[in-house]
């Protein structure tokens, strides 16, 4: 699903640059479950917004799903963006303004999803995060581990070949973030790709395979499964 | 989607109900005016545009050296001269009226007073466009003592019933009868035409040393005026002023000629070759309430931008959901478009709600919403999507820029890069407020010493009554004994020149001395005239019973007049009138200065003298009646019974000098309340986008603040830290704003003959103003932020 080779990024402000990857490879097949950990400033979040395709690379090639994207405009990363990409952030990053319905809404309306099965999918995703119940109340109005739940249903409700989750239960007490961890489980089980960022090797656990960065290179993959 | 977009809006102006408010109004206030002035403008602009025919007609005057001569009138058969010979011409009329005085129109026992009586021929009709709803257009002015009366004349004077044959009288002595009745223009027109008359003098005044009509011509083509003007002056010079076989090129290179202007009539209302208009006055409103406007739409923009830092976080996310820059733009823009709808309701209701109260204090006599509606919706369109422009667009690039994964990271900086721009729109603000508040300062000072300045007479319990031509002249005398046997009726006088009339008579004759020819306003008045008014009499003597003063042998100089004569020895001199060689008269007194316009025209020159036993005819005026004791009222009621024994025929019309004094300060009095409102407004709106962006960066720096009091930061310092930002920038606009305004308010004051002198004080007043204002609202909140619990701001970042 994800192949990329010798895949550079830099940043540079007025004095220094900074390579935050230096000639990563990696390959994540379709229905892998993989963390991504290492130490603050290893690249693990540069790697993650290029996978997202939020941002895009100095150099080297990104094929996803088969297609070359490295060098794709900022459109057509939307585009490819918002039919197959779900996020899960470790600040949940709700939009304040719009109830929990209308958050997690929202996917499908930049998708194009017509308003009575909109209604419908959000429902349903709904029901499974088990928040259905709060689904007029606003962002602020919801625990830590109730937003994540949200975030969560948000990230899936377009029904996305992959996750990407960043340190998804950072801001989170174990029994929530155990919680969030089981979610994401089931939605691997059921076919979803996962990448997830963590500095949490319980969370890692949860994972199929656990790359570890060190200066924007991969060091060593652990295979757990 | 757009309802999504909606939704978002309406929520972020509930969330920040108060900064949306006051915004929201803010802007509608500003649309508001904007939107009257704009009506007021339009207004003026439809001034004789109510049917296309007028594009053809010409008002004709005539020029020397010396300006305009004659105010503008030509002597009668100029237009029937230039409709014979000049081919393009049509037609041509040429009418002498009362224009906006009242005059008396008597039909059976019905009596009014009426504006617009004119003087017409028989082809008024083949210029002017109007439309009669009775008799014939044709031949409706050919009987010579034919009259048309307007719709509302004769509503007035005949209600329900058919004038057509039926007389009337014009000046409670002429006689004319009605032929039919004409429908008034539904738009505002330059001429005030109310009732129509061809004079029985007709043949007598048609000589070209008569130069009491105003001449108009309808061309059958409309060519460029200097061609218009060219073609007529051949003409003329050729008829009328040929000399020394000079030909026409040859007299056009002389020093001293006399030549035909022309004007378009449906220019003279607001670009009069003589006279003013306030057409400049409409204009500088104009721009001061669109600035106004930006201004609030400035607010906007700058708000959002400031808000940003907060918007971030949201612009990020929908980005990752799949939001395209287009769509976030949109969906910016959309805000704005909602706030600014808002205030257009806002401005709306305003408008219809002031729209009385605007049309008295401008003296708008028609419909100003009635016109032109699409043109009108146009205008409005176009304005509010430049300000939907104005506040929407920068913030919406600005916002839809944002970096997504850079602010997903939590890094929201990049809002510092609208600093320079919210910075600059703050000053532009303060600049405006600035200039408004000197404004007003200055413009209120300038009307209080034009009212209380010493304006050379008293007015306090002086009646000015309104007398026919024979009460003022042969009835003198009799009208003043009756008068004075009045208790409480002090002293009674005339004048043909009444301190505080709108109108008054400016032309200004030759007085010979010496072989010297001085021009100078002439003025008849009785002999007690300056004791009534109160004015003393500064060298030589008053007027007396003599037979020199009472038989135009004496004058009195004012002291403008005095001057002119350069200080020599004037009183008792011998002096040469106007149309008068043989008779002199003997100046026996120079009377103090009386301003008898309002302050912007300087005194003229004036020779005061009784009767018209001598040299030049002159009548006009009013008799003027000084009061004294406590019980006016029953003085005045016996006044008004007396009147009928002076006038039978006409009821007595009376008003107060003081009063018609103050009512020459309208206009000052309107500019000073709409300036002064425009400074309200552009202070609310400055204030409150000042006190939103100080809100935003005290929110922004709360956990800067707050480690700043934990490493021991004091009150003090954490309110500097806050001001700084904000003092620096309110400086800049007072540097630009004070000298702009004090150019401006030079330039303002020059109009007036009479006028204050700009000093610091007035410079230093507005800074203290504006620095109070400001002070007020970044202080409020600098000190609420510098008090709170540095722990509760660090703990909640």
């Amino acid at each position: 699903m994800i192949k990329i080779t010798d895949l550079e990024k830099m940043y540079r402000t007025e004095e220094v640059e900074t390579i935050a990857l230096n000639k990563l490879s990696l390959e994540v097949k379709e229905g892998e479950f993989v963390a991504v950990m290492g130490p603050s400033g290893c690249g693990k979040s540069t790697l993650l917004n290029i996978l997202g395709l939020l941002d895009d690379p100095d150099g080297g090639s990104f094929v996803f799903n088969g297609i070359e994207v490295a060098h794709f405009n900022e459109r057509k990363r939307a585009d490819l963006r918002k039919h197959n990409i779900g996020f899960v952030f470790q600040s949940f990053n709700l939009i304040d303004e719009l109830t929990v319905f209308e958050n997690v809404e929202l996917p499908l309306i930049y998708t194009g999803v017509k308003s009575a099965d909109r209604k419908k999918r959000v429902e349903e995703v709904l029901e499974k995060v088990q928040i259905m119940h709060r689904r007029n109340h606003y962002p602020q109005q919801l625990s830590g581990g109730q937003q994540q739940r949200v975030a969560v249903a948000r990230a899936v409700v377009n029904k996305p070949k992959l996750i990407l989750a960043d340190e998804p239960t950072g801001n989170l007490d174990s029994s929530n973030g155990n919680e969030v961890m089981e979610m994401l489980t089931d939605l691997n089980e059921q076919g979803t790709t996962i990448i997830m960022v963590t500095h949490s090797e319980h969370d890692a656990r949860y994972s199929h395979r656990i790359i570890r960065m060190l200066d924007g290179q991969t060091v060593t993959e652990n295979i757990l499964v | 989607m757009f309802k999504s977009y909606i939704k978002i809006a309406w929520r972020n102006l509930r969330n920040n109900k108060w900064y949306s408010a006051i915004n929201i109004i803010g802007l509608g206030v500003g649309l508001a005016s904007f939107i009257l002035v704009l009506l007021f403008l339009n207004y003026e602009l439809s001034y004789d545009k109510w049917n296309p025919e007028l594009e053809k007609i010409y008002k004709l005057g005539l020029e020397d050296k010396d300006g305009i001569a004659w105010n503008g009138a030509t002597p009668e058969p100029l237009g029937r001269l230039v409709a014979g010979k000049y081919s393009n011409a049509e037609a041509a009329t040429r009418m002498g009226g009362a224009g906006d005085y009242e005059i008396l129109v008597a039909a059976n026992d019905k009596k009014i007073y009426q504006k617009g009586i004119t003087e017409v021929d028989s082809l008024f009709f083949k210029v002017f466009p109007y439309q009669l709803s009775s008799g014939n257009i044709n031949t409706v002015l050919n009987a010579p003592n034919a009259a048309v009366i307007t719709e509302a004349v004769k509503e007035k004077l005949f209600g329900h019933e058919d004038p057509i044959g039926k007389t009337i009288k014009l000046y409670g002595r002429l006689e004319v009868v009605v032929t039919g009745v004409m429908q008034s223009p539904d738009q505002p027109s330059a001429l005030n035409m109310q009732v129509l008359f061809r004079s029985p003098y007709e043949k007598s005044n048609s000589h070209w040393q008569n130069f009491s009509y105003q001449t108009f011509i309808k061309v059958k083509k409309v060519v460029p005026s200097p061609e218009l003007e060219n073609a007529i002056n051949n003409i003329y010079y050729n008829d009328q002023q040929k000399k020394d076989n000079l030909t026409y090129q040859q007299y056009l290179e002389k020093e001293s000629k006399t030549l035909v202007f022309s004007e378009k009539l449906s220019a003279l209302h607001n670009f009069p070759k003589s006279g003013g208009s306030n057409f400049k006055t409409v204009v500088v409103l104009l721009v001061l309430a669109f600035l106004l406007l930006v201004a609030g739409a400035v607010n906007f923009s700058n708000l959002s931008i400031a808000a940003s830092i907060k918007r971030a976080k949201e612009v990020g996310v929908r980005k990752v959901l799949g939001g395209r820059r287009k769509q976030l733009f949109w969906q910016f823009m959309g805000e704005s478009i909602l706030s600014c709808s808002i205030s257009l309701c806002i401005a709306a209701l305003l408008v219809v709600a002031l729209m009385p109260w605007f049309k008295q204090e401008f003296n708008i006599q028609f419909p100003l919403l009635g016109a032109n509606i699409p043109y009108l919706a146009l205008q409005v369109a176009l304005c509010i999507v430049t300000v939907i422009l104005l506040s929407g667009l920068y913030p919406s690039v600005f916002l839809s820029r944002f970096n997504t994964s850079q602010i997903l990271k939590g890094n929201y900086s990049q809002g510092k890069s609208g600093l320079k721009l919210r910075n600059l729109l703050l000053v532009l603000q303060f600049t405006l407020s600035t200039f408004f508040v000197f404004a007003v300062i200055v413009i209120s000072s300038q009307v209080h010493y034009m009212q209380t300045r010493d304006k050379g007479f008293s007015g306090s319990q002086i009646v000015r009554i309104e007398a026919q031509q024979a009460t003022r002249e042969e009835g003198f005398d009799r009208a003043r004994a009756t008068l004075l046997s009045i208790p409480g009726v002090e002293l009674v006088s005339k004048t043909t020149l009444v301190p505080g009339d709108a109108e008054v008579d400016t032309i200004l004759n030759d007085y010979t001395f010496n072989g010297q020819t001085i021009r100078m306003t002439t003025v008849k008045v009785s002999a007690d005239y300056f004791k009534t008014i109160g004015t003393p009499v500064l060298k030589g003597r008053n007027f007396n019973d003599s037979y020199a003063d009472q038989n135009t042998r004496s004058l009195i100089l004012n002291e403008t007049a005095a001057q002119l004569w350069g200080n020599q020895k004037v009183i008792g001199s011998f002096v040469g009138m106007s149309y008068c060689d043989s008779v002199k008269a003997q100046v026996v007194g120079i009377t103090k200065d009386i301003n008898v316009q309002d302050l912007a025209n300087a005194v003229r020159p004036i020779a005061y003298s009784i009767n018209n036993k001598a040299c030049g005819y002159l009548s006009g005026g009013a008799l003027l009646v000084k009061l004294s004791g406590n019980d006016l009222s029953q003085t005045i009621s016996n006044i008004e019974n007396s009147w009928k024994q002076i006038e039978p025929e006409v009821p007595v019309r009376y008003s107060f000098l003081d009063e018609n004094f103050q009512r020459l300060f309208k206009t000052y009095f309107t500019i000073q309340k709409t300036i002064s409102f425009f400074a309200l407004i552009a202070i609310l709106i400055s204030a409150m986008g000042l006190f939103a962006l100080t809100a935003y960066i005290i929110k922004e720096r709360t956990k800067e603040i707050g480690i700043r009091k934990v490493l021991g930061a004091e009150v003090g310092d954490v309110v500097i830290l806050i001001g700084k930002l904000f003092l620096q920038l309110i400086f800049i606009a007072l540097l630009i704003a004070i000298p702009l305004s004090w150019l401006a308010a030079t330039k303002w004051l020059q109009t007036f003959a009479y006028r204050i002198h700009l000093s610091w004080l007035m410079a230093a007043a507005t800074i203290l103003m504006i620095a109070v204002i400001v002070l007020v609202t970044i202080g409020t909140q600098a000190v609420k932020a510098a008090i709170n619990n540095p722990v509760k701001s660090l703990r909640s970042e």
